[in-house]
Formats: structure tokens, sequence, C-alpha cells
């Protein structure tokens, strides 16, 4: 159980790094999928581990909420984009005080 | 269960209602729907309802949560009709997607399971993400994309951090103590996620851009109701998990930082949006100094509705003037000339702000340090009630920009549908919990337990 745990921090620590380093909504965006399916792989796993059926049934609902963010988040990048040609998380520096 | 329907309820049919019905009608239903909240939770006051196996625990903490929410979205809902028929987006969708984001706070502030608490968190988010640009502007969309992204990476902190503390206890229900290095990570990650949605500083440094981007009467709602529900959840997670050791450290800290940070970086804004953010940032602190005492819960809930109050109050007004691209503190003078009813409403709620007595804000202020005293943390108490006083300052410098300058363009402000009715409403309810503190201390005082 120990090398997924393993796996799923990798997974979590590789997707904060593209957030931090990434200066593209949609490859932060991606980056953040990463981190959200490294949650989902610890909770398969300690699941797996314990006998106790109800992480997996959480990652389930993990996928639904994922799904749901998606949906509302690629229609503000795509607003954003033709607003103004770019993604560029660099451009969007007109709040500022 | 009533409270959770007649929400889920008015969130479908003002859905619905929308494809045939004009806006002027959703926000009435909408309104209708809040009201009918109050009425159910006035009839179920301190009587906890369990249901769905525990997972949906409706107790005195979770109703005076529900309560300032509905109090919150009302202020917004009420406070927006100028405001939209001078830019031109009465679209019918802006009331649904707050009935949700209502419904997702009380789901979230009312249940002791992270599962159903982070799904709480996304019905909660996912509509403001769509409010904050429900403009349409430039501005807007760069709130929006800025609160999306950042919303999107603590919500996965968050889910980590209950897939850790699945591991440390074995399942997902609050109020388990697990032990050792991935039982420290679970409650770290799990406050780190919760301090973001709260704006505790270091995890704060969306707020200004969002709440300055985002449509006046959208950041009066994250202000007032969105804060609520966060503190509801983070709340239940510190309570759980017990304040002995790193956890403490670690709040503390983050309450010094949020109080000093927002205070002080307040100061030097131009903008009053931009200000007053920075001030609920600060607020945030003051709130979460009564974590520090025995029995939380009251004086937590007592502040939050104080703060909702006065802060809706000031964002308000502040929509009233805002022609879409934000309030400069110089388009706030005269403005007690220009309208006296928005003058009235400005003085009353920075007054609340900046914790003046006899006004609510002060009451609210004096309970949640007297929470932390009795649990023997004097050195907090002195230290944010320092901050409390260097706050003094920019809160009066925003009055004095609206009583004691020259207005450049002496015209009354025009206030038409239901603003006046809302600013009206907020102020006397400043005013009167604040002359009467104990009618509004009542409410609370049931609240006795957060986890039992």
């Amino acid at each position: 159980m120990s090398y997924y745990l393993l796996l799923s921090a990798l997974l979590f620590a590789i997707g904060l790094y593209g957030v931090l380093s990434r200066r593209t909504a949609i490859l932060i965006f991606m980056s953040i999928e990463l981190m959200l399916n490294a949650a989902n792989l610890a909770l398969v796993a300690f699941a797996r581990g314990s006998g106790n059926l109800e992480g997996q049934a959480m990652a389930l609902v993990v996928i639904a909420l994922a799904a749901a963010e998606v949906a509302v988040g690629l229609g503000i990048i795509v607003a954003v984009f033709r607003a103004r040609s770019s993604t560029s998380v660099d451009d969007l520096a007109e709040l500022r005080g | 269960m009533t409270t959770l329907w007649i929400l889920f309820l008015t969130a479908l049919v003002t859905t619905f209602s929308g494809f045939f019905a004009p806006p002027r009608t959703i926000k009435a239903l909408t309104l209708v729907g809040m009201a009918a909240t109050l009425v159910s939770l006035a009839f179920g006051w301190g009587e906890t309802v369990v249901a769905y196996g525990g997972m949906y625990t409706f107790d005195a903490f979770a109703q005076g949560i529900t309560l300032v929410m509905v109090v919150g979205a009302m202020i917004a809902l009420l406070a927006d009709c100028d405001y939209h028929k001078r830019l031109g987006w009465p679209a019918f969708e802006y009331y649904p997607l707050v009935a949700f984001a209502v419904l997702g706070g009380h789901v979230m502030a009312s249940t002791p399971h992270l599962g159903v608490m982070i799904v709480g968190l996304e019905i909660l988010s996912i509509p403001l993400y769509a409010l904050a640009a429900s403009r349409r502007s430039e501005r807007g969309f760069e709130a929006s994309l800025k609160y999306f992204l950042l919303g999107a990476v603590a919500a996965a902190f968050f889910l980590y951090g209950i897939a850790l503390y699945f591991g440390a206890t074995g399942g997902f229900v609050l109020g388990a103590q697990g032990s050792g290095l991935v039982w420290a990570a679970a409650v770290m990650m799990l406050m780190a996620g919760l301090a973001f949605k709260a704006a505790l500083v270091p995890f704060h440094w969306w707020t200004p851009d969002v709440y300055q981007g985002s449509p006046s009467p959208v950041t009066l709602f994250m202000a007032t109701a969105v804060k609520a529900a966060a503190f509801a959840a983070f709340a239940r997670v510190v309570v759980s998990v017990g304040l002995g050791g790193p956890a403490f450290y670690a709040l503390a800290a983050l309450v010094l930082l949020t109080v000093f940070w927002g205070n002080l970086v307040a100061m030097v804004q131009g903008e009053a949006k931009r200000m007053l953010a920075y001030s609920s940032v600060a607020h945030a602190g003051y709130i979460a100094v009564a974590l520090f005492g025995p029995n939380p819960a009251p004086a937590l809930g007592y502040y939050l509705l104080a703060y909702a109050l006065s802060t809706g109050l000031a964002f308000a007004v502040l929509a009233q003037l805002d022609e879409g691209e934000g309030v400069p503190l110089r388009s706030l003078a005269g403005l007690w000339g220009r309208s006296p009813l928005l003058g009235l409403g400005w003085t009353v709620a920075l007054l609340s702000l900046a914790g003046l007595p006899p006004l609510v804000g002060f009451w609210g202020k004096y309970m949640v340090f007297l929470e932390a005293a009795r649990g023997g943390q004097y050195l907090i108490v002195a230290l944010a009630l320092f901050a409390a006083a260097i706050a003094a300052y920019y809160y009066l410098r925003l009055l004095g920009a609206a009583l004691f300058s020259k207005a450049e363009k002496a015209e009354p402000v025009a206030l038409s549908g239901s603003a006046p009715v809302g600013i009206a409403l907020a102020t006397v309810l400043v005013v009167l919990l604040g002359v009467l503190p104990g009618l509004g201390y009542g409410l609370f005082t049931a609240a006795s337990a957060i986890i039992r």
C-alpha cells in the first residue's frame, strides 16, 4: 500500500509544481486535475488497505465533483480567451492595488 | 429537514421558472424562498435534526450559520436592483445561482461528514465562479478565473486532506482522533483548504482581486454568506481535532498574521471595494480568535451575524455607487449630500466594522475576545485588540472621504427598486442589535457544542 501512497504524494507534488510554474490557464487547470486524481488514488489505496469500501465510494463522488468543476472552469477559460485571445495568467493583471 | 428542502426547492424552482418568467419574478421567488427559510429556521430553532445516518446534522450551530447566510443573501438580492438596471444585465441565472450557493453553504455547515462537506463546498463554490463573471466584463472574467483556479487548488488540498484523514482514522466523520505523520498532514491540509475559503492570511491573496473585480452585490454575498459557511466548516474541523500541539501554533499564526496583515495592507488601498476586501480578511482573523475559547460556537456565530450585517450594509452602499469600474475613494465624496440614506448606511456600517459601541460590531468583537480570554489566551487577545485599534484608522478614512470632502459631481445618487429597502433594513438591524445586544446574542446561546 505504501507504494501507492508514495505515488499519490508524488502526483500531488507534480500537480502543485505545475500550478505554481505554468503560466497558461489550461495547463494550470490540468495540474489541478492531477492533484484531484492524486487524492483519488490515495482514497482508493487506503480503502484497499483497510478493507473499508467507503473510500472507493468517495473516489467516485470526487470524479463527479471534478467533472462539475471542469464544466464551469472551461466555460470561464473560454470566456477569458474570447475577451483577450490569450489564456496566459500573466496578462490578467488589471486588478491590483 | 424542512430548511434543506426549502432551500433545495427554491434553487430548483427559480432555475426552471427562469425559462418563461421575467427576471423580476425570479428575484421575487428567490426572496420568498429565503424568507421561507427564515420562517422554518424560526420554528425549529434550537432543535437538532439528524438525518441520513448522521451525515446531515442540523444543530444549533448550523442553524446560526444558516441564518447568517440567508441574511447575507437577502441583503445581496435586495441591494442589486438599481445596479443591474443601470448596467443592463438582469439575467435570471443570477438568482438561482445565489440560491444554489446558499444551499451549498447550508449543506457544508450542517454536516460532520467530510465527504458531504466537500460536496457542499463545491455546490457553494461553483455558482460563485459563475457569479463573479456575471457582469461579462474583462474585470469580471479576470476575477472569476483567479477565483476558480485558486479555489480549485484549495479544493484539491482539502480533498487530499480528506483522503489522509480517511487513512489515519478509517472514516470520514469528524470527531475521530488519529496519530502519526499521516494524521498531522491530514489536519494541516484540511485546515489549509478551509483557511483559503475563509480568507485567512497567508491563504488570502485571491480575496482583494476577486472582491474588486466581481459585481458589488456578488462581492457582498462572498463577504457575508461564503465566509460564514467556510467558518462553519473550519470551526468544526478545528474543534474536532482539538487545539493541542502544532494545531494550536498553526491557528495562532494564522490568526495573528490575518489580523495584522489584513489591517495594515487595507490602509494603503485607494479603492473602497479593495479596502473592504482587506478589512474582510482582517475580520476573518477576529472570528477565528473565538476558536481559542472553551465554547466557541455562540461567540463565533454572533460575530458572523454582526459582521455580515455591517459589511453587507457597506457593500450594499458601494453597489449603488459602483458604475462597473470599482469605487475610488474620491467618488465617495459628499455622500451625505447626494443621498442621506446612503450616507447614514455608510456611517453606521463603518462605525460598526470599526467596533465602536453601541453598534453590533462592538458586541461581536467583545464576545469573541471574551471567549478567547476565557480560554486563557490573553496574549492573542491583546495583539488582536491592538490590530483592531490600527483598523480604526482606515475605517475613519473611508468615513471621512464620505463626510468631509466636497463632491466633484453633486447630483444625487438615484436609488430605485428594492435597494433602499435593503439598506434601510440593514441599518436598522445594525443599530437595533447594537442597542439591544442580548437580542442577537440570545439567538446563538443554544449552540453549545460544535461536535457532539
